[in-house]
């Protein structure tokens, strides 16, 4: 019975959960792109200073020196996280168990990690996970500023990472090694679907916020004047 | 006079604000640029509040409503709810959130206890510019009427006024003053510097920030100083002689309006350079106003310290090693430092003239906010937010540094540093225009003499 859930968990349901993810994200992209060209197109100074938007991008897209240079702005958090994201992105990714079913599935393969060091990356992933949600529980400013998909992400990102761990270890797997892979496969076709939906979106649009933070200041130049037609303003007085 | 907000507003319409404040959110994310940036941002923010330890204030308030990311989210909140169509879904389904009298009322408070002074952005691993969530709250806010009063009556008197400018100097008062400034730097330094008014042709237009005419004349004799010395081709605009640009903080409509008036000077007076003088806000607005309005047959734009580098480094301007030799230590006025535009210039030219300079920490484009930023510093009545929450911190900084001079390039800065000092016992420290040190160090003997060449070629 639940061989044919978890059957019907990593066949039909991760196909469309991929799908959702793949067209949400190229949805994404698209309506960034779209958004992007419009606005400089209108904008009248079209001069972007580009080498200090390439080096911003890639400063945060790899902030390891960053963490460095800025370490009195909350340096254990900033530690903890790049640990959590290092292990999240690393792990599915260069996982042999996940590369194997890749080959199965569609032919291409890519070199993975010892299991060894997939586990320790797993176990950080879950130790920094952990201590970013108290963190956030705890601290009242950080738990005021929270939305409930702050909250409710990063236990939800764990949960792949503790059942695959214990599907693969048995002696500490207190479950029927299926029911275990239930949850985990769950557990990550879920995680798919939300990722174009919620803040995960950032994977995938973070390259270009430096880009949009610029824009933004540049205008297009009859803007003021439409706003005050559109508001009937353009007699008014200031 | 009572206000039901921090600062003094004038009068305005109570009716409607909610849909009124909705549709000015509209026409602005229609017709600016803003839009595409809010949706980024609404995607991206991840509520990390790393933001916090960078911005100075909170650092003294400890206070959640002064996280830039808590103040952001009150206008991204906004944007969600009515512009985005999951924020519409997620209303009818769960009842959310709704725009109300009373969250106008806290949006019109809180974003005006941020100085936009943009740290926070530097230290955002999603580059959310929380700056510019302000800016485009305050110009919505603005469309309804909530402005503080002495930032709209000042521009009110720039646009439509009897003078043209904030400061209401009429021009025979300017070119008394101006006189006045001549006589002043004969008697001290025997040098016939003019201040020239209306010389059409002239190759810049200068635009300081008008305050300084009534505020420092130090800066403004240092900076007539540099161009006698120079041979500058420059001159002051009579139809219109005010840099200061209001619009930047509460309204892009307006920043349009003013930087206009600032180019058809230009126009007018044949000009090619709109020059400006020691004033972050006014840099940036000419800066980035004058291209995005005006695409590409914007004239460039200059401040002052870059022109007297400039002329520093080709010989042009001969200063004198050491003559200062109390302690002297730079503010960055975030305006022009946080882009990384003048950073270096003003340390440059301090270096040459200055036995003692000191830099703070940190400094340059992570510079701490004055807290004065984004026209606080012209409220009056937030004197004690300003010196206070805003201001502690860049105290600590100027008393760590033990300098008796803090330069601060900037109209508002100076101000608002010299209200810090006097607010924190610190009155020993005294707060000067970069020129006003400047104009003491000129070795005018060994200028060359060669005046017929224009500013452009030299630049």
């Amino acid at each position: 019975m639940i061989e044919a859930q978890l059957a019907w968990a990593r066949g039909p349901l991760f196909l469309l959960s991929i799908s959702i993810m793949i067209l949400g994200i190229a949805r994404l992209i698209v309506l960034t792109g779209i958004n992007l060209v419009r606005a400089i197109y209108r904008a009248s100074d079209k001069k972007l200073p580009v080498k200090t938007l390439i080096a911003a991008t890639l400063k945060w897209l790899f902030p390891f020196k960053q963490v460095i240079n800025q370490s009195k702005n909350r340096i254990w958090y900033s530690v903890v996280s790049i640990l959590f994201h290092v292990g999240l992105i690393m792990t599915p990714i260069f996982l042999g168990a996940h590369i194997l079913l890749w080959k199965r599935g569609t032919g291409i393969s890519w070199p993975g990690l010892p299991n060894s060091i997939a586990d320790i990356l797993a176990i950080l992933t879950v130790v920094t996970g952990f201590v970013l949600i108290i963190g956030r529980v705890v601290n009242p400013f950080s738990r005021r500023l929270s939305r409930f998909q702050d909250f409710s992400l990063p236990p939800l990102l764990l949960i792949p990472f503790i059942s695959g761990f214990l599907a693969m270890h048995p002696m500490f797997n207190p479950l029927p090694y299926h029911l275990m892979m239930l949850f985990h496969v769950l557990s990550g076709d879920l995680i798919l679907i939300l990722i174009p939906f919620t803040k995960m979106s950032h994977f995938i649009l973070l390259p270009t916020s430096q880009l949009m933070s610029e824009v933004g200041w540049h205008f297009p130049a009859d803007m003021g004047e439409n706003v005050a037609i559109t508001l009937h303003k353009e007699t008014e007085r200031v | 006079m009572k206000s039901q907000y921090s600062y003094y507003v004038e009068p305005f319409e109570l009716k409607d604000r909610p849909r009124r404040f909705l549709d000015a959110f509209a026409a602005i994310i229609k017709y600016s640029n803003y839009g595409p940036v809010l949706d980024a941002y609404s995607r991206l923010t991840a509520k990390c509040s790393r933001c916090s330890a960078a911005c100075p204030i909170y650092l003294t308030t400890n206070n959640i409503k002064d996280v830039p990311c808590w103040r952001s989210e009150l206008v991204l909140r906004v944007y969600r709810r009515y512009f985005t169509i999951s924020g519409m879904i997620r209303t009818r389904l769960w009842n959310g959130f709704t725009l109300t009298d009373d969250y106008i009322d806290q949006l019109a408070e809180e974003l005006y206890h941020c100085t936009a002074c943009r740290r926070c952005k530097f230290f955002c691993p999603m580059g959310i510019d929380h700056g510019m969530i302000t800016h485009i709250g305050r110009w919505a806010l603005a469309e309804i009427g909530i402005v503080p009063k002495a930032l709209v009556v000042a521009t009110r008197e720039q646009l439509e006024g009897r003078t043209h400018n904030t400061s209401a100097i009429p021009l025979p008062a300017l070119q008394d003053t101006c006189e006045f400034l001549e006589g002043e730097i004969m008697e001290k330094y025997g040098q016939p510097v003019k201040f020239p008014i209306d010389n059409a042709g002239a190759e810049m237009v200068f635009f300081p920030a008008v305050s300084d005419y009534l505020l420092e004349p130090d800066t403004l004799m240092g900076n007539a100083a540099v161009m006698h010395a120079t041979g500058g081709s420059w001159t002051i605009g009579s139809k219109y002689y005010d840099g200061i640009n209001y619009g930047l903080f509460y309204s892009d409509r307006m920043m349009d309006r003013i930087v206009r008036m600032e180019v058809a000077e230009v126009t007018r007076l044949k000009s090619k350079i709109v020059l400006i003088g020691e004033c972050g806000h006014a840099s940036r607005s000419a800066k980035v106003g004058i291209p995005n309005f005006f695409g590409h047959d914007a004239p460039p734009v200059i401040n002052i310290m870059e022109y007297t580098l400039k002329m520093l480094e080709k010989g042009k301007l001969n200063l004198r090693a050491n003559t200062i030799k109390d302690r002297v230590t730079y503010h960055d006025p975030c305006n022009i430092a946080r882009s990384g535009w003048i950073v270096n210039q003003p340390r440059e030219i301090l270096r040459a003239i200055c036995s003692d300079f000191v830099d703070m920490t940190p400094n340059g484009p992570f510079n701490y906010c004055c807290g004065g930023g984004s026209g606080t510093v012209s409220i009056d009545e937030i004197r004690k937010w300003r010196t206070g929450p805003a201001g502690k911190v860049k105290a600590r900084q100027i008393k760590e540094t033990g300098a008796r001079y803090v330069v601060a390039p900037c109209a508002n800065c100076k101000k608002q540093l010299r209200e810090v000092l006097e607010d924190n016992g610190l009155e020993d420290v005294e707060v000067v225009g970069l020129h006003d040190l400047v104009i003491k160090a000129i070795d005018f003997g060994t200028q060359p003499k060669d005046e017929s060449r224009s500013a452009k070629e030299k630049l």
